[in-house]
């Protein structure tokens, strides 16, 4: 018992040296990293210039009002730029695959997920998450909800919830590229397009679009179920009770199923063999 | 004539060619577009669910139509932004570029529209498609318009190439342009139509962004393929921004090269 933990700790340890070396390098360009900071907090500013946009045409979609919408994709995203910030640097494995220079990673002692979010952290990512906040702070007023403690909580594990699920989209399809080069378009469509989906009410998609958010890929039962709960929205859908309470716990059985799949992709690396 | 015009036709026929050696990236690329189309479609389908009228002049089958054929467009127009040109500028390749006896405005123009064709080609009909499959689409019944949406799309492209090339160019006095692209391509994703359709952005914004240059790059050409403007009249706004736009880079580019030190030189 006492191997895995330690390992982990020595993981843990070795992340937070390589990300404190990535952050003093990064503030050594103050212009630059603020100048990409506010990039990225405008880029994301689209996505609610969009729905403000739809919504100056309608009261409500599917039921679900301005500030119902605006608050869900606001829980989603922040959920999202989380999981943006801490792991998304796990997509240069291709790079690292492509040149070869993930041999440095398999012959150090540590673990290989823990170095690539090392060595490719950029705190500046944090932009993305401004926006989002601003509108969850923002809307939280405006969605009549009396905020108990359960409510907040509930907010919260829907927030924790979709980081975590996000994080593990990003390790599986960035584990994709130790066997098949050249995959971030597809990955774009599982992380980004989960992201925009889960933005809006879930039972504004039909077929298989639907059954996506809910299944296979279950970012709808981190933020949308629960916030029927907290919101009293709509749920024409019927999402049963235990389902709202529960959903947010999806995505155990994801972060077993990165882990899997990134330790098979590791097995099947082979180098470039310069 | 020939001759001076050979090298940009060269330019533009090994840019295309390049571009189409990257079939992953193709493949992949139209799979995200097509997944997006379908997430913009539903959504825009539950407003207009709510709604039970047009939006403007855009019922809900010209309104899905848009989204797949905005989706095709987005790779056209490099809409997510281009950065090959000030790359350059950081590197310093750019001085070989300038040493070309070539106009440098026309010879990047040449190399962004050889890849604009593949992506229309290649990403821009297979979303369309796919979206047709699944949704009931508007398509022109008047086989001319297929002509003047084409010849819209060229003329979009070509606006989009000075765009991003004024962009670029500015890399000759930030050292860090990225987060300069960045802004430009919110700007510009708000303003063409490829965010939402402009029928969508009501009052001034909305009136302003319909004549601006952005829209130049999607919305008008999509309002060409939905038979809401006729060819010619939707050509004008785009000509005469393609003339100012270059106008502009020209001032840029005389600006820019007196900066130019190459190294050893």
């Amino acid at each position: 018992m006492a191997e895995p933990l330690d390992a982990l700790s020595n993981d843990a340890r070795m992340v937070r040296h390589l990300i404190r070396g990535r952050v003093r390098s990064e503030l050594q360009y103050r212009v630059s990293f603020s100048l990409f900071l506010f990039a990225q907090m405008v880029v994301t500013t689209m996505d609610v210039i969009a729905i403000v946009a739809v919504f100056s045409k309608v009261r409500s979609i599917g039921g679900w009002s301005r500030e119902q919408v605006l608050f869900l994709y606001a829980v989603s995203t922040v959920g999202f730029a989380l999981a943006d910030v801490t792991v998304s640097s796990v997509e240069l494995t291709a790079q690292w695959v492509r040149l070869g220079t993930f041999d440095r990673v398999m012959l150090r002692p540590a673990g290989t997920l823990a170095q690539m979010l090392g060595y490719e952290f950029e705190l500046r990512r944090v932009g993305r998450s401004v926006t989002p906040l601003v509108v969850l702070i923002v809307t939280a007023r405006f969605v009549h909800v009396a905020w108990t403690p359960a409510r907040v909580g509930l907010v919260l594990a829907a927030i924790v919830s979709s980081a975590l699920i996000f994080a593990a989209l990003f390790v599986i399809t960035s584990s994709l590229a130790f066997w098949i080069p050249s995959t971030q378009e597809v990955a774009n469509a599982f992380t980004y397009g989960s992201n925009t989906a889960a933005s809006y009410p879930t039972h504004v998609f039909d077929g298989w679009l639907r059954f996506w958010l809910l299944g296979p890929v279950p970012v709808a039962l981190c933020a949308y179920a629960p916030l029927i709960r907290v919101l009293g929205a709509p749920n024409p859908l019927g999402l049963p009770m235990w389902l709202q309470l529960a959903g947010p716990l999806c995505f155990v059985p994801f972060i077993a199923l990165a882990r899997f799949v990134w330790r098979l992709g590791n097995r099947h690396y082979r180098s470039t063999g310069s | 004539m020939w001759t001076r015009l050979r090298p940009y036709a060269a330019a533009a026929r090994s840019s295309f060619r390049r571009q189409s050696t990257y079939r992953g990236a193709t493949v992949a690329g139209v799979f995200t577009n097509t997944v997006f189309g379908f997430i913009l479609a539903s959504v825009l389908r539950a407003v207009y669910g709510s709604r039970g009228s047009a939006v403007g002049n855009l019922d809900v089958t010209s309104a899905v139509t848009f989204t797949f054929v905005a989706q095709g467009l987005l790779s056209v127009m490099g809409a997510f932004g281009e950065r090959e040109v000030a790359e350059r500028v950081r590197t310093g390749d750019i001085a070989t570029d300038l040493y070309r006896p070539v106009s440098f405005s026309a010879w990047w123009g040449s190399i962004m529209l050889g890849r604009a064709s593949f992506s229309f080609l290649a990403r821009g009909i297979p979303p369309f498609v796919v979206g047709a499959l699944v949704f009931h689409l508007r398509l022109p019944d008047r086989p001319l318009t297929w002509l003047t949406f084409v010849v819209a799309v060229l003329l979009g492209a070509l606006v989009a190439s000075r765009y991003w090339l004024l962009v670029n160019l500015c890399a000759f006095w930030l050292l860090d342009v990225r987060g300069l692209i960045n802004l430009a391509v919110v700007v510009e994703m708000t303003g063409s139509g490829f965010l939402v359709p402009l029928q969508f952005i009501t009052g001034t914004l909305g009136h302003l962004l319909r004549v601006g240059p952005f829209a130049t790059m999607a919305q008008q050409p999509i309002e060409v393929f939905l038979q809401l403007r006729s060819g010619p009249a939707a050509w004008m706004p785009q000509l005469v921004w393609l003339v100012a736009l270059e106008a502009a880079v020209q001032v840029v580019l005389a600006g820019a090269t007196r900066r130019v030190v190459v190294q050893g030189g």
